[in-house]
């Protein structure tokens, strides 16, 4: 990366009561209030981005340990199970995790959970590629405990139903309705259409609880939208809400107006060093991304700029309160600080960071670059490591959906690529073609699984692939656009279907191990990489068609059973009108 | 979507808390890429008063706001799993308070642009919800073209209805905002807001008051009010009996 043609970079600090934090930072957590186990920590980290945006991350992080002896291992909390026992109560009581959302987990047996919401498109060449989910419109997957999974059959085989994993009354479906009524999300109105099991994708982050049979779940809701009623009960989960701490600065106005958005939450379970009981963690996030430059033309940003708001007060609850800045790279020998604050390396990336534990007054932070004009044409960005483009060609019958990865790295990248399209799209899998620079290779395919769609189901194509390195990898296959029912149209259904975004995960080099051996733990799959959503356009029919049909055919029928039904009941006779008799009548009377 | 979120203000603002309140909001206007001003939705085009805020819950939106997910909620018959936030869980004790506007015509509403729900429908639905003593009264308001059809069909008991305009009448909007490009509130909405700004929860106004300011020159359409199911006179209902909550606060002896 070429240095910053202004390499002179200032950050304000306005507030010279706040302590520098280093090392000792881990232990004040620790020694941090700590009630039944439970933890409350927040921070805000603050990435100016090579196009001049800034990237924003809220982390508020709870984690509540399970005691040993009591409940169930990896039981979000302790306590007896039945509900009905002396210590329903007391387990249920949380000082610090939203009860609202642990009871759910509780209720349906839940042992890791994600749901984000977001909005806008991801720019993984300028933006980069942080951990974190970073799709388009609504993701969520859960991995369930085993029993309740099983419980579920039995009681599935008892009702006719053979597998009840997903359907009305499930624990899955359960819990999206609970998530989708507290986080104010229509996720629960397509639940089936989009649900799938994978079984390569989506290893738990954490460490799931030794336990049988645990059964994961996926849906994307692509078309998904996040708002203010998204982020007003998400701030409701907080224990100071949205009046302390860097929570204040959630402005909805200006989170929703920012380039990218979105919320996310994320619990994990994670085994104790020692192996005995462990802790749930539960992390709610918020990410924006700003873009100073549309505002100003210059890339100089402060709290009060990007989020018209500022910190005012500490939330008591929290052990730590981070506010953190990622000095850019490349600048890093020519940035000035003031006032000086040390920068640390963490993890490779310098940062500044701000300790928020105690505020007595307002908190600014601004960071000024000496540039009078940010120039675009300047920035130079490294493509992504990794990166995924995906088309649908073709307008009407078989469309061909074009898969491109590349791979920028001089070795070769195992990577796991999955797709999931609607039930109304059918894969060829004999279409399927892989082509390096125009020659095939289809030997890269060390191992496919595909589930075929059966209405109204999802098809789940889960691909594990071998890059070469420095290629670019064209996957190609038939696509064919089925004709679906008058009556399973969106209600705006001339817009089109979006199809969920495809995945891509970094998958450990293989040692040893057979090259047909699927991955079987989590190593590299932190990490995932997501393609764009696609718009698909679908045949409409004329909504209005089956009212002129009905009343078209029962016009015939009217008019058939009226002739018939005449020509059965009446008989028609020759009447003989004598001329003479009206004139007796008149006559006679 | 400004007719209802500018009642969904005025019913918070008198003190019923969201989660006595269910909004069903069918189009993501406030946060649409294509709104100018990202999460707000103004009452009128001098945008002054933000309607969407800083706190607001939509209960139901986008695809779940059909017709038949509002029959389920009027009446009860709803999954198991589903939540709280997404149930009317009213008694025979309750005052409801049914608000409904967008496109319709006589004798029907529509919803999402693709199905109607008829006024038949919305009787029976009442019906069955006094059957299931969901409700003590019931005020229903309707802002649609023809709107004083949709509560022509009703025979459940304790109902009171009014509505925008007459058979073959239509309900306008009050303005547009020509920076938005859309007609922004309707104008029978627009002047019952206006009045009940001047409303507080301790109002002691009756819906006599509310209907004496219906002004066909002024709203561009007959208002109508029924009042045949309802067995109390008008003048002695107070606004506040259904568009507010107030809490009564008793003072308890100190050895209680």
């Amino acid at each position: 990366m070429p240095p910053l043609p202004l390499l002179a970079l200032i950050l304000t600090f306005l507030l010279p009561a706040l302590a520098e934090v280093g090392q000792e930072r881990g232990q004040r957590q620790r020694q941090g209030r700590e009630q039944r186990g439970e933890q409350f920590s927040e921070s805000l980290t603050l990435r100016p981005l090579l196009d001049g945006k800034v990237h924003t991350r809220f982390a508020f992080e709870f984690s509540a340990g399970a005691e040993s002896g009591t409940g169930r291992e990896g039981q979000l909390a302790d306590g007896d199970e039945d509900g009905d026992g002396d210590g329903a109560d007391a387990a249920l009581h949380t000082t610090l995790l939203p009860l609202s959302l642990t009871q759910l987990l509780r209720t349906y047996d839940a042992r890791e959970l994600h749901l984000s919401l977001n909005a806008g498109k991801w720019d993984a060449l300028r933006w980069g590629n942080p951990s974190g989910a970073l799709r388009t419109g609504g993701e969520m997957w859960a991995w369930f405990a085993g029993e309740s999974a099983l419980a579920e059959q039995e009681q599935g085989k008892e009702g006719e139903r053979v597998n009840a994993g997903e359907g009305e009354g499930s624990p899955w479906q359960g819990l999206t309705n609970g998530l989708a009524g507290l986080f104010c999300a229509s996720l629960s109105s397509q639940t089936v259409q989009r649900t799938t099991e994978p079984l390569h994708a989506f290893r738990p982050e954490g460490d799931l609880p030794s336990h049988p049979g645990y059964r994961l779940f996926h849906a994307a809701f692509p078309s998904e939208s996040v708002c203010t009623e998204n982020l007003t009960p998400f701030l409701k989960l907080l224990p100071c809400k949205s009046r302390a701490g860097i929570a204040q600065l959630l402005n909805p106005h200006k989170v929703f107006s920012a380039d990218w958005h979105g919320v996310g939450v994320h619990v994990l379970w994670k085994n104790d060093t020692l192996g005995l009981g462990g802790r749930t963690e539960l992390r709610l996030e918020v990410n924006a991304v700003f873009d100073p430059v549309r505002v100003s033309g210059k890339r100089d940003w402060s709290l009060r700029t990007l989020f018209d708001r500022s910190i005012t007060r500490s939330c008591p609850a929290a052990s730590s309160s981070l506010l953190k800045v990622h000095m850019p790279t490349g600048s890093a020998s020519g940035h000035l600080l003031s006032p000086p604050l040390e920068t640390l390396l963490t993890d490779g990336v310098p940062e500044v960071v701000y300790d928020l534990s105690q505020v007595s007054e307002d908190v600014d932070i601004s960071m000024r670059w000496e540039e009078d004009k940010f120039d675009h044409s300047k920035a130079q960005f490294n493509p992504p490591e990794l990166s995924i483009r995906r088309s649908l060609k073709g307008s009407s019958g078989p469309s061909q959906l074009s898969v491109i990865l590349s791979n920028t790295l001089p070795i070769p990248r195992r990577v796991l690529y999955v797709e999931t399209l609607p039930w109304f799209l059918s894969l060829y899998l004999h279409t399927l073609h892989v082509q390096v620079s125009g020659v095939s290779r289809d030997d890269l395919i060390q191992s496919l699984s595909y589930l075929p769609p059966v209405s109204p189901k999802p098809t789940l194509l889960e691909l594990t692939l071998l890059l070469p390195p420095q290629s670019e990898v064209h996957i190609t296959m038939q696509v064919e656009k089925g004709f679906i029912r008058y009556t399973e149209h969106q209600p705006d259904a001339s817009r089109g279907w979006d199809l969920p975004a495809a995945v891509v995960f970094p998958l450990p080099p293989l040692g040893a191990k057979d090259s047909h051996s699927l991955p079987d733990s989590a190593e590299g799959s932190q990490q995932r990489i997501y393609s764009s959503t696609l718009l698909v356009d679908l045949p409409t029919p004329d909504f209005s068609m089956p009212y002129n049909v009905i009343i078209m055919s029962s016009t015939l029928v009217a008019l058939f059973f009226g002739h018939v039904f005449n020509s059965l009941t009446r008989k028609f006779v020759l009447l003989k009108v004598d001329a003479v008799e009206p004139e007796k009548k008149a006559e006679g009377s | 979507m400004a007719n209802t979120l500018g009642m969904y203000r005025t019913v918070k603002r008198l003190g019923i808390p969201d989660s006595n309140i269910i909004l069903m909001l069918a189009d993501d206007v406030a946060c649409n890429a294509r709104n100018h001003f990202p999460g707000t939705v103004f009452a009128n085009a001098d945008r002054k008063l933000d309607l969407y805020g800083d706190n607001i819950e939509v209960d139901y939106r986008g695809y779940e706001v059909t017709v038949e997910n509002f029959i389920r909620l009027l009446t009860g018959r709803v999954s198991p799993t589903l939540p709280r936030s997404k149930r009317l869980l009213t008694d025979a004790r309750s005052n409801v308070f049914v608000y409904m506007t967008g496109h319709g015509g006589a004798e029907f509403l529509k919803f999402q642009d693709n199905e109607e729900i008829s006024a038949f429908d919305i009787a029976d639905a009442f019906e069955q919800m006094w059957q299931k003593r969901r409700y003590n009264e019931l005020f229903f308001m309707v802002d649609t073209c023809q709107a004083n059809t949709m509560y022509t069909k009703f025979y459940s008991p304790n109902i009171l209805a009014t509505g925008s305009s007459e058979l073959k009448e239509n309900s306008y909007s009050h303005h547009n905002d020509a920076d938005i490009g859309v007609a922004v509130i309707d104008s029978f909405t627009h002047y019952i807001l206006q009045y009940m700004e001047g409303q507080n929860s301790t109002s002691k106004t009756t819906l006599q008051d509310l209907f004496a300011t219906y002004d066909p020159v002024r709203i561009k359409s007959h208002a109508g009010v029924r009042s045949d199911l309802y067995h109390r006179p008008l003048d002695q209902v107070r606004i506040t009996d259904f568009l507010g909550a107030v809490s009564k606060v008793d003072v308890l002896p100190l050895d209680y």
